[in-house]
């Protein structure tokens, strides 16, 4: 039903917790499982340093969180921005079809992180 | 390979080795159709008869008593529909419960949509059914009371026989689910009175495909299977002759080791549920109140989810179970903890731990040491 990643995933849980010196961070909420993903982002000066994850939800939403962090430190804030679902499902090994929406919420707490940071540079400049 | 701890008995158990060996020669020496009257077919007639004395003894029933079917669904269903089935007139009533498992209460609703009537009871905060509501909802109506012995998520054990008296009195016949009672607790069909009852081989360490149906000597139910006249014709279809025979090792190695069952068993549940209790704070034992058989313990860790547990402690090699499911977005519960009216963050973080004869203390000693630790890593991840 999972792939060996997901389910390492969740073993491991890693990148897990919050980092208080966050530059970004961005949460969603799926309203009808209420699965929930919160995203703590550290941006350095041209890359995404360090990120860690909370979650309250299903194995898939567990798992997406987790998986889009390995999938993103290391990037631009504009690679971060350009990352989609269906990438991060691909990262993943797949989803259970009735599942994806876990990916759809982390990919949301992303778009959340970087856009609040967009609306407020003062607060969320990477810089 | 790493460690792996099976603590999921309750879906399925490892097959006794004797078993395997008891069916090995209907594969590919004692062949024959049971109902041919070669040599060939009569020792499998041979091995299907000595599996069904096997059965009723574990039950305390005749052989006569016992239906072989394809496993405890077929042996529930072909008692539901076959009971409403043969009642005097169309459109029966059924009395059943909230909690049972869902080979009744798919059955029960596939009834409904044919006309007849089917009453669900509650069951109290510790998973027992309300006796008292099939008292008040029994009349002359009703072709069947079905509730099930011991509930397959909680272990609760329910009051069959005082079930069984109140259908008798009304004359209604009574069936039992005792999938996750036959092997593991005292079952015992001269005492308890009982019409119908289900059992499975897969569960008490027998091959899958198999099970059976116990019709108590003169009730009568219309064939759930039709076709040749196998099974007395009560239910058509050649015998799966290994599995029945496999099957018969399995009841009679599980009434060998009844007793132990009782209490080994017993206390390694025990210990289990009062050290995960003493060790992580927050948890919660369901159906605590209720007297429960000893290979069962659902316990809740509000906060978390039960599925990603489920994953985290598989990954860790501790094999587990839970009854909510996150389906297409929306997270359906079990349908045994809602009925007994429990807060969703306990439902939701339900974990069945379900042990056998198989299971040792090493075994215990190993989900002690790991899933304190498995819960605290999913703790620092849960938003707060």
């Amino acid at each position: 039903m999972y792939s060996p990643k997901v389910r390492r995933l969740v073993g491991e849980m890693p990148n897990r917790g919050r980092i208080d010196d966050a530059t970004h961070v961005g949460q969603s909420e799926n309203p009808i499982c209420g699965d929930r993903v919160v995203l703590y982002l550290r941006f350095g000066r041209d890359r995404l340093e360090k990120a860690s994850f909370q979650a309250d939800g299903c194995t898939a939403a567990l798992a997406a969180a987790a998986g889009l962090l390995e999938l993103i430190v290391g990037r631009t804030a504009l690679e971060c921005a350009r990352i989609t679902t269906d990438q991060l499902l691909i990262h993943l090994e797949g989803l259970p079809r009735h599942k994806t929406h876990g990916a759809e919420v982390a990919v949301a707490a992303l778009q959340e992180a970087l856009t609040a940071a967009t609306a407020n540079p003062q607060e969320n400049d990477p810089a | 390979m790493n460690r792996r701890v099976y603590l999921d008995n309750n879906a399925s158990t490892r097959v006794e080795p004797a078993a395997v060996e008891a069916m090995l020669p209907y594969f590919g020496q004692t062949y024959g159709n049971a109902s041919s009257i070669h040599e060939q077919g009569q020792r499998a007639r041979s091995g299907v008869e000595n599996a069904r004395r096997q059965a009723a003894d574990l039950l305390g029933a005749d052989s006569d008593e016992i239906v072989f079917t394809c496993g405890g669904t077929e042996a529930d269903n072909a008692a539901i529909f076959g009971v409403a089935e043969s009642f005097g007139r169309p459109g029966s009533h059924l009395i059943t419960s909230k909690i049972e498992h869902p080979a009744v209460l798919r059955a029960c609703e596939a009834l409904e949509k044919r006309g007849h009537r089917v009453t669900y009871v509650d069951v109290d905060s510790d998973g027992v059914v309300r006796l008292e509501q099939i008292q008040e909802s029994i009349s002359d109506e009703t072709a069947l009371v079905s509730v099930m012995y011991v509930n397959n998520e909680i272990g609760s054990i329910q009051p069959v026989g005082e079930i069984s008296e109140i259908a008798r009195r009304q004359g209604v016949l009574f069936h039992t689910d005792a999938v996750q009672a036959a092997g593991k607790i005292p079952v015992d069909l001269q005492q308890e009175g009982v019409d119908l009852l289900s059992i499975s081989a897969h569960k008490f360490h027998g091959p899958k495909g198999v099970g059976a149906l116990f019709l108590r000597s003169g009730v009568e139910t219309a064939p759930f299977m039709v076709g040749g006249s196998h099974e007395r014709k009560r239910r058509a279809g050649t015998e799966n002759v290994p599995g029945i025979v496999g099957m018969g090792k399995a009841c009679e190695l599980a009434a060998q080791h009844l007793e132990d069952f009782g209490t080994r068993i017993g206390a390694l549940r025990d210990r289990l549920e009062q050290e995960v209790l003493e060790r992580i704070p927050g948890t919660v034992l369901n159906g605590r109140g209720a007297k429960r058989a000893p290979h069962v313990s659902n316990i809740s860790f509000p906060g978390l989810r039960g599925e990603a547990l489920l994953v985290a402690l598989d990954f860790r090699g501790v094999a587990v179970s839970t009854g909510a499911a996150c389906s297409s977005g929306a997270v359906s519960a079990s349908h045994v903890l809602t009925a007994m009216g429990l807060d969703d963050r306990v439902i939701d973080s339900a974990i069945r731990f379900s042990i056998s004869r198989m299971t040792t203390e090493e075994d215990i000693e190993y989900v002690l040491e790991i899933l304190p630790e498995v819960i605290g890593r999913m703790r620092e991840m849960a938003i707060a």
